[in-house]
This record gives structure tokens, C-alpha cells and sequence, in this order.
């Protein structure tokens, strides 16, 4: 230690000259405001200026200065021996060395910084951050550190002239494809905060690597530049490209996540078909990271989707047929190509279609058709059809302005679709798209006095109804090609205590709470009331889908619905045409809840008695499924699940 | 300290590439002696030097000093040697001041008054920064900083190249008044042939890299002869050629008046015989200097490998 302390001395005393930089600069802020034309400026904000530029030059400029002769020089010039000719322990030189050089690079851009504090103003908003002063100073000093080191280490490498700069040229190359590849695959992933922790942890290996490779040239190559060349590149990327290949191991073990890693998860099914879409937290990773799976639920058999595209999913009405889009790189500028999966096909992969979208971030939404022939992409503002065995584009359209996210489309047949589009603050349009005489026609509107997101719009399966439920609108029942209201079926509600369901056959129920108690009411879809149900005490309710025709599924809350854990509470499910009520288990809920609004197909509910109307998880994440003809409920497990 | 010999190296071999600067190198230099190591530039001296002093890791054999591993134990070894090299190393913006502060917390043993006293006898301004010192003043202040810690084994290379005579002088004296008050081991590397005869106790000559000599000057000098002789033809001989074989001559010129040879190995009753020889008239041997040795056994007519015995 003593050693280290005497060089340290020695390295500060022989570098005093640099604080002379430090001083000229913030005297040279100090006067700032005295130059004609900056008088008139607030004085505290031009020395502020001053400081910010003269202050980092100095500091940037004596790191990358003193680091590039702290040992290459030296080296080069044989002046080295003189230290190698004390007892003096080579980690003491270095440490030594570096110590005194960085603490003179520290002190001068101190001296340099100084007429900020004493200017009355905090450094913090002189560099106009929001970060606190702390984390800001510890990064700028071990980004100082970082050049510095790496100026000593670029310096020994030029000054060598050795064949270890292609070695190091290797290194280099190598770390920047194992980046790149951790980069590919976890920001297509949606896993940029792993990026971004994988990027933090390689440039603080890189800081250590410096250091220890710089410890370990005066170890092993002492006064020859060439193996002191060779002890620092060999010790600086065996460390760096090590943990570059580490990160890439990390980043492919942070994606390969099967489903049962799965937590906090959230379900969205297909109106047919035995397909879920999983998306929940992965269990074991840090920093935190969500996957989507979609899996099929008899033979556990999955696909891994990123969650930065998964809400692309579209299903065809039969299930059958699976499509969403996949990012070609790590660019959310760069192209999508869609992947489509043959779902009713045993052992089948997802195979990448001809359908390219030139931008990830136009696209809007992706609609396959009924039976999944089709593909309606809405992106850079323009609807487009194409066949999805063969990509080709069957026809495409420009948008009316103004274009809103939130559309809904919808097949109509093979060759025309509907297109909902709201319109803010308070007109939505209809249109048909006709596939044949490519033309766009406006089929009607829909007007109200508030404003109208495609999220409250629910589309009944043939299309002919669309169920508006919002809580400053009501409850509507409009045509499904006019969108002329049929009929109103309740008032405004923002208490939350009436909710609605468009059925299978278009008609419609709705719940009302009043005075603790649930009543389902059943209209028909000329919006003529048809029945009313009592279905018990509640303070609060979720309607879920049909678990068979004409048998809807029913969550009742002892609770409010914004207290935690409302939504798990006792299910039942209501007969709409006998009346009756039949209660199927308690602390469960549906595990398809509410509308599916991130995936904007043209269903408004799955299919009465498909796999999304009967599936039940419970507060711990444990799967059920209903029995359309007992109404019980049975543990039910993701194929391998 | 283990064995006897303040350094020792084994079959030490060093590389730059493909040149070979030092070709299994052995020696070993006795505790207490004065070890020269004469050789060209480019003969390999300094390489020699940096791996014994454990700067420099060899890429074959082992060099020992004090019996230590040189490589290994060079920090803990730095601080019984000292050491005064070809090139004045000190920072040039340090005073001698300065450089005794640096130095003196690094050894134990650290004799800041006979520094001093070695500092004024040679006149050299304490305070003035060493770049400014004369080429004499920066190498005799050196030799003050390696002796102050009163080291066991003092390494100088080449530490009189450029210095004028005074300087060379003054130099050697206070090497020679170390030695006597001492018995400091002493290792030198030197062109200054004439300057370390006096004080060299066993010699070594190095030649691209290879170890010609290594051996007591005084037995290396008793095997070297320079002899003259002339060749009359005889009716028994006709021939010339073959009768220096017996002393294995490491360079022959035939002159006008007849044959001069360097051999290496002489002896007067061999000598006799020669003198005798039939067609060999006028011989003469005559000792040779260090440097005429050295120029005999390293320079550009030598023939022979130095018939080290």
C-alpha cells in the first residue's frame, strides 16, 4: 500500500500542469457575463453555459489525455524500468498510477465544475437533468473512468505495434455480433429492459476489464510493449467477450420460457378451436420480463410469441387458422412479416407468409377472415387484403381522414368487409370495402353526444347488430350496416352498475344492480325487452359469455368492483330461457375476461360452448373448465400444463 | 539467500519474433565478484539484463538473482539490488530531491546521508530537475540512488557509454570504493573495456545472442596469446596451414613479413613446441588486452566460438 501511495504521489505530482486547465476554464466562466453582448443575460444561466461546455471539454479532454500516457509512452520509449527497477509490486504501478492520474483528471474537471455550486446554482439543473445529483455524478465520473481507462488501454495497444491489435480487432468484432445477437433476441421480444440491463452489465464489465486488463499488462508484460500489448488484450476480451457471449446465453435463456413459467397471466382465446394465448410475467427472470405462448390446450404443444406484437393475433372464426405479425429485426421502424399457424393441423409450425408490412410501427390491426383464407391488414392508414397462401394483395384502400386507432373489421363475405371506424369526439362511420370494384362505400353512422372508442363497439357474430355499452353514452343497439340506433337499452351509468352482452344469436342481456341486488334483463335484437332474470345479491358483476346457447356465465361480487380481488367471486350461470340460476363454484372467475379488446377482430364473443366461454381460473392462476351439461367446474391443465 | 551465486541463468532463451536475441544462455556470477558482460550492440546484453532484473519474462530457461527467481520475486529482489541502466530513466521533470523522496519509503535499508555525501562529491545540484543534468551528472546520480540502499548486488548497464572521462572516472571510483567497502556483488554490461579491466573479476562475451566466454579474466587472459611468426620453406615442409591447430586460433592474418594469429588457447610449453616447429621462424607471443581480446573473439574476423574451456 505504501508502494501505491508513493507512486500515486509521484503520478499526481508529475501531471500537476493539467489543473492549470481546470483553473483557466472556470475563470473563464467566471467572466463569462462580463463579455460584451452577455451582460444583459441572467449571469447564474452564462456561467452555467460556460461551465457546461469548458467544464466537460476539460474533463473529457484530461481523461482521454492522461489515460493515453499513463503507461503507452512509457512503454514505448523504455522509460518504465525505472519503476521496474524499485520494489515496487506491479499492481502497486498500476494502481498506483491510475489513482494519481485519474484523481489529478478528477480534481481538474472539480476545479473546473466549481463555478457552478458557487454561482448559487445546483449542478443538476445547470445540466438541465432530472436525474438526481448523486446518480449523475457516479455516472459522469465512471464514464471519465471508462475513458480514461480506455485510453490507456487504446495507447498500449497502438504504441506496441504488435499483431495483438488484430486480436484485439477480433475481440472487438466479436463482442459487437454477441451484442447484436443479444439485441436480436431480446428487443423483438419486448424484452428491452433485459436489453437495457444486459447493455449496463457489459459496460461496467468493460469499466472492471480496463482496470483488471490494465493491472495484468504491468503484471505480465512490465517494460516489453509488445507483451504488455498481449497481457492486456488477452485479459481485457477473454472478460468482455466471455460475458458478451454470457449475455447472449442470457438472453436466449430469458426467452426460452415455456408456458408454465407463465405468472400474473391473461388469457385470450379464439371463438373456436382449442388455442389459447397466454401472456403473463416469466417466472425467474430479472429484470422483469412478460411472454405471450400460444398453446394448444390438448397436447400443451406452444408458440412462443414476443408481447410486442402478440395483440396482432387474429383468429378465424373456426379456429382453424392463427395469424400475427413478427418483427424482421430489432427496429420498431423495420418490416413485420406475418407468421400464420394451421391450427386444426397436428405438429404443424408456424410458417412466415409473403405478407410483409414495410413498418412495425403503422401497423394497426390484422383480421383474418372466417375461414382464413384472408388477411385484412390496417396499416400506414390504408386497409389491404391479401391471400394468405400465397401473400398476394387482392385489394387495397386509402382510409378517410381523420383515422383514429380503435377500428373494428369485420368479414362480411370473401369478397367485402366492413370497416367500424369511430370517429372522435362524437361520429363513427360505417363502411363496406368491395373486393371486386375495390371501391370504399359509407354505409352509415353512428352519432352521439360524447365521444365514441372502437372499444366500446361489440359486434355481434353475423354482423347485423353492434352492441355500443359506455358509460357516459348507455346502452345502444344499433344496425349493423347502418348503425341507426334500434333501440336504447339502458341510460348513461358510471357507477359501473349496469353491464351488457351481445349473444350469439344477436340478442342482447343486460345486468342492473339496484339495492344489492342483480337483475339480468334480455332483449331481442329488435331491442324489445324479452324476460328479466333475478339472479341474486351482489354489489358488483361481470357478465361473461355463453357456455351453450341461451346458458350465460355470471360473476357475482359480495364486493365492490374496485376493491381487490372483486372479480374472483361466486359464478353462476343464468338459463335465459327457463329463468333459472345455477350456481357452478365460488373465488373464480372467467379466464377470457370481458371483451378480448387487444385482439380487434371481427368477433364480438367467442362462439357459445367454445373453450373462451367455459374457462375459469381461480386468484392463484389455477385453470378450470365448465361442463356445459353438469355446470361443474373441473381442474383443467394446459395440455403438459 | 540460497547457493553461492548472486545470479544464475539456465539455457535462457529470448525472442522478438523470429530473431533470436538470446540462444540458451547459462552463467553464473560468485557472490562478492565483479561480472562483465561485453558484447556489440544488438548482441543481446540488454535482453540479458531485463530478464535477469525480472522486467522482461524469458522465452526459454530461468534467470535467479540472490537466489530468487528473478520473475517472480522481483519486487521483493529490487530492493537488495541496485540498479543503473544504459539509458538515464528517471522522469526528466524530477530533481534529484524528488527521485530520493520517491525512492526512500520504497527500501527498507535507504542511507540518505551517504547519498548525500555521494551527491556532493559529485557536484550535483540536488535541486536542479533531472532532465537538465549533463549526461555525466544524470548517470552519477544514478549510480548514488542505486547505492543508497546499500544493495547486495549492483546491476549497471553499460553505465559509462557517453559519459566524458571525468565523469567515467568519478564513476568507477565510487563503484570501486563500494566494492571495497562492501564486497557488493557487481554486474555490468560495458563497451568501456579498458575502464572495467582494473575492477573485473570473470568476463562474459556475448555474440548475436550466443555466450562466446564466460570465465575469470585472469585464466581468459593467460589462454589468449597474440602470436607472430614467419614460414620458410624447408625440404620437410612444403605446406602451411595446420601448425596453430594445437592453440585454436580464433582469427589468423597473414601479413607480408608472415602470419599473426589470436589464440585461445595458450600455454608456454605448447608455445615451445611451436617455436620449434620446422618452417616456423621468429616466433613471438605477446598478451593481449581486454579489448584486443574482445575483438578477437567478437568481432568481425573472429572464426572460432571463443574456446571457453
Amino acid at each position: 500500500m505504501n508502494s501505491t501511495w508513493t507512486v500515486a504521489a509521484r503520478e499526481f505530482a508529475a501531471r500537476k500542469s493539467v489543473l492549470y486547465a481546470g483553473i483557466l476554464a472556470a475563470l473563464l466562466a467566471f467572466g463569462a457575463p462580463f463579455v460584451p453582448g452577455a451582460s444583459r443575460a441572467n449571469p447564474a444561466e452564462v456561467r452555467a453555459i460556460v461551465v457546461l461546455f469548458l467544464g466537460t471539454s476539460v474533463a473529457v479532454g484530461s481523461a482521454l489525455l492522461v489515460g493515453a500516457s499513463l503507461f503507452g509512452p512509457d512503454l514505448s520509449e523504455k522509460r518504465l524500468a525505472w519503476y521496474f527497477s524499485r520494489p515496487i509490486a506491479p499492481g502497486a504501478l498500476w494502481w498506483g498510477k491510475l489513482a494519481g492520474g485519474f484523481g489529478i483528471v478528477l480534481l481538474a474537471s472539480a476545479i473546473a465544475w466549481s463555478p457552478v455550486p458557487l454561482n448559487g446554482t445546483s449542478l443538476v439543473s445547470a445540466t438541465a437533468t432530472g436525474a438526481p445529483a448523486l446518480v449523475l455524478l457516479t455516472l459522469f465520473v465512471a464514464s471519465l473512468l471508462g475513458l480514461f481507462l480506455l485510453a490507456n488501454a487504446v495507447s498500449v495497444a497502438f504504441r506496441s505495434h504488435s499483431l495483438w491489435l488484430l486480436f484485439d480487432v477480433a475481440g472487438l468484432v466479436a463482442t459487437g455480433l454477441a451484442i447484436w445477437f443479444a439485441a436480436r433476441i431480446l428487443v423483438p421480444a419486448d424484452g428491452l429492459a433485459a436489453f437495457a440491463t444486459v447493455a449496463g452489465v457489459l459496460v461496467f464489465t468493460l469499466l472492471g476489464a480496463l482496470a483488471v486488463a490494465g493491472s495484468q499488462q504491468v503484471a505480465r508484460g512490465r517494460t516489453d510493449p509488445k507483451a504488455a500489448h498481449a497481457a492486456l488484450s488477452r485479459t481485457l476480451w477473454a472478460i468482455v467477450v466471455s460475458t458478451a457471449f454470457a449475455a447472449v446465453g442470457y438472453a436466449g435463456w430469458v426467452v426460452s420460457y415455456s408456458p408454465t413459467d407463465l405468472r400474473q397471466l391473461s388469457f385470450a382465446v379464439g371463438p373456436a378451436g382449442k388455442w389459447i394465448l397466454l401472456s403473463g410475467r416469466v417466472a425467474r427472470r430479472y429484470p422483469e420480463f412478460w411472454g405471450s405462448a400460444l398453446v394448444d390446450s390438448e397436447s400443451g404443444r406452444f408458440v412462443r410469441l414476443s408481447t410486442r406484437t402478440s395483440w396482432t393475433l387474429t383468429f378465424s372464426r373456426d379456429g382453424r387458422r392463427v395469424a400475427w405479425a413478427e418483427p424482421d429485426g430489432i427496429s420498431s421502424y423495420g418490416p413485420l412479416t406475418v407468421m400464420v399457424l394451421d391450427a386444426a393441423s397436428p405438429g404443424t409450425a408456424p410458417w412466415p407468409s409473403r405478407i410483409v408490412i414495410g413498418k412495425a410501427k403503422d401497423l394497426e390491426m390484422l383480421t383474418l377472415s372466417p375461414d382464413g383464407s384472408r388477411l385484412a391488414v390496417v396499416a400506414a392508414k390504408t386497409l389491404a387484403v391479401h391471400d394468405v397462401a400465397t401473400g398476394a394483395l387482392i385489394g387495397a384502400v386509402r382510409l378517410p381522414e381523420p383515422t383514429d386507432r380503435g377500428r373494428r373489421i369485420r368479414f362480411e363475405s370473401p369478397t367485402s368487409l366492413f370497416l367500424y371506424q369511430p370517429f372522435a369526439p362524437t361520429e363513427s362511420s360505417l363502411y363496406r370495402f368491395d373486393l371486386v370494384s375495390k371501391k370504399l362505400e359509407k354505409t352509415g353512422s353512428v352519432r352521439s353526444d360524447n365521444a365514441i372508442s372502437g372499444s366500446f363497439l361489440r359486434l355481434s357474430p353475423a354482423g347485423d347488430r353492434i352492441l355500443l355499452a359506455s358509460h357516459s353514452i348507455g346502452t345502444w343497439l344499433l344496425d349493423g350496416t347502418t348503425g341507426g340506433r334500434i333501440a336504447s337499452l339502458a341510460p348513461p351509468d358510471e357507477s359501473g352498475l349496469v353491464r351488457s352482452q351481445i349473444l350469439g344469436d344477436s340478442r342482447v342481456a343486460v345486468g342492473r344492480l339496484d339495492e344489492g341486488s342483480l337483475t339480468l334483463q334480455l332483449f331481442t335484437r329488435d331491442g324489445a325487452r324479452e324476460s328479466s332474470i333475478p339472479v341474486g345479491a351482489a354489489k358488483s358483476f361481470r357478465i361473461g359469455g355463453e357456455v351453450s346457447d341461451g346458458r350465460l356465465l355470471v360473476v357475482t361480487s359480495s364486493r365492490e368492483s374496485q376493491q381487490e380481488g372483486a372479480q374472483y367471486a361466486r359464478v353462476v350461470v343464468v338459463d335465459l330461457a327457463k329463468g333459472t340460476v345455477t350456481r357452478v363454484g365460488d373465488d373464480l372467475a372467467p379466464a377470457v375476461m370481458g371483451f378480448p379488446m387487444w385482439i380487434p377482430s371481427d368477433l364480438a364473443w367467442c362462439t357459445p360452448g367454445s373453450l373462451g366461454t367455459r374457462l375459469l381460473r381461480s386468484q392463484d392462476d389455477k385453470l378450470f373448465l365448465l361442463d356445459p351439461v353438469t355446470l361443474r367446474p373441473a381442474p383443467f391443465s394446459l395440455g403438459g400444463r | 539467500m540460497r547457493g553461492t551465486a548472486a545470479m544464475k541463468v539456465e539455457t535462457l532463451t529470448v525472442r522478438y519474433g523470429k530473431k533470436v536475441a538470446l540462444d540458451r544462455v547459462g552463467l553464473e556470477v560468485p557472490l562478492g565478484s565483479v561480472y562483465a558482460l561485453l558484447g556489440r550492440n544488438g548482441s543481446g546484453k540488454s535482453s540479458l539484463v531485463r530478464v535477469l532484473l525480472g522486467q522482461q519474462a524469458p522465452c526459454e530457461g530461468h534467470a535467479e538473482l540472490l537466489g530468487e527467481p528473478s520473475w517472480g520475486a522481483r519486487t521483493r529482489l529490487m530492493a537488495r539490488v541496485g540498479v543503473v541502466p544504459e539509458d538515464p530513466d528517471a522522469p526528466p521533470a524530477m530533481t534529484v530531491r524528488a527521485l530520493e523522496a520517491f525512492c526512500r519509503p520504497l527500501y527498507p535499508s535507504w542511507d540518505g546521508t551517504s547519498l548525500a555525501a555521494r551527491l556532493d562529491r559529485f557536484g550535483i545540484p540536488a535541486d536542479a530537475p533531472f532532465g537538465g543534468l549533463s549526461k555525466g551528472q544524470k548517470g552519477l546520480s544514478l549510480l548514488a540512488l542505486a547505492l543508497a540502499p546499500s544493495p547486495e548486488l549492483l546491476v549497471l548497464d553499460d553505465p559509462t557509454l557517453g559519459l566524458d572521462p571525468v565523469a567515467r572516472k568519478a564513476f568507477y571510483e565510487e563503484v570501486i570504493g563500494e566494492l571495497a567497502d562492501r564486497r557488493t556483488t557487481v554486474f555490468l554490461t560495458t563497451h568501456d573495456l579498458a575502464g572495467i579491466e582494473p575492477i573485473a573479476d570473470r568476463v562474459g562475451i556475448l555474440k548475436e545472442g550466443r555466450l562466446l566466454v564466460d570465465e575469470p579474466l585472469e585464466s581468459l587472459k593467460a589462454r589468449f596469446r597474440r602470436i607472430r611468426y614467419a614460414n620458410e620453406i624447408t625440404e620437410e615442409r612444403t605446406e602451411f596451414g595446420n601448425e596453430l591447430d594445437a592453440f585454436d586460433a580464433v582469427q589468423v592474418k597473414v601479413r607480408g613479413w608472415g602470419s599473426e594469429a589470436v589464440v585461445s588457447n595458450y600455454d608456454d610449453a605448447r608455445f615451445e613446441t611451436f617455436r620449434t616447429t620446422d618452417g616456423v621462424v621468429d616466433a613471438e607471443a605477446s598478451p593481449l588486452s581486454l579489448e584486443d581480446l574482445f575483438l578477437a573473439v567478437a568481432g568481425e574476423g573472429a572464426r572460432t566460438k571463443g574456446g571457453s574451456r
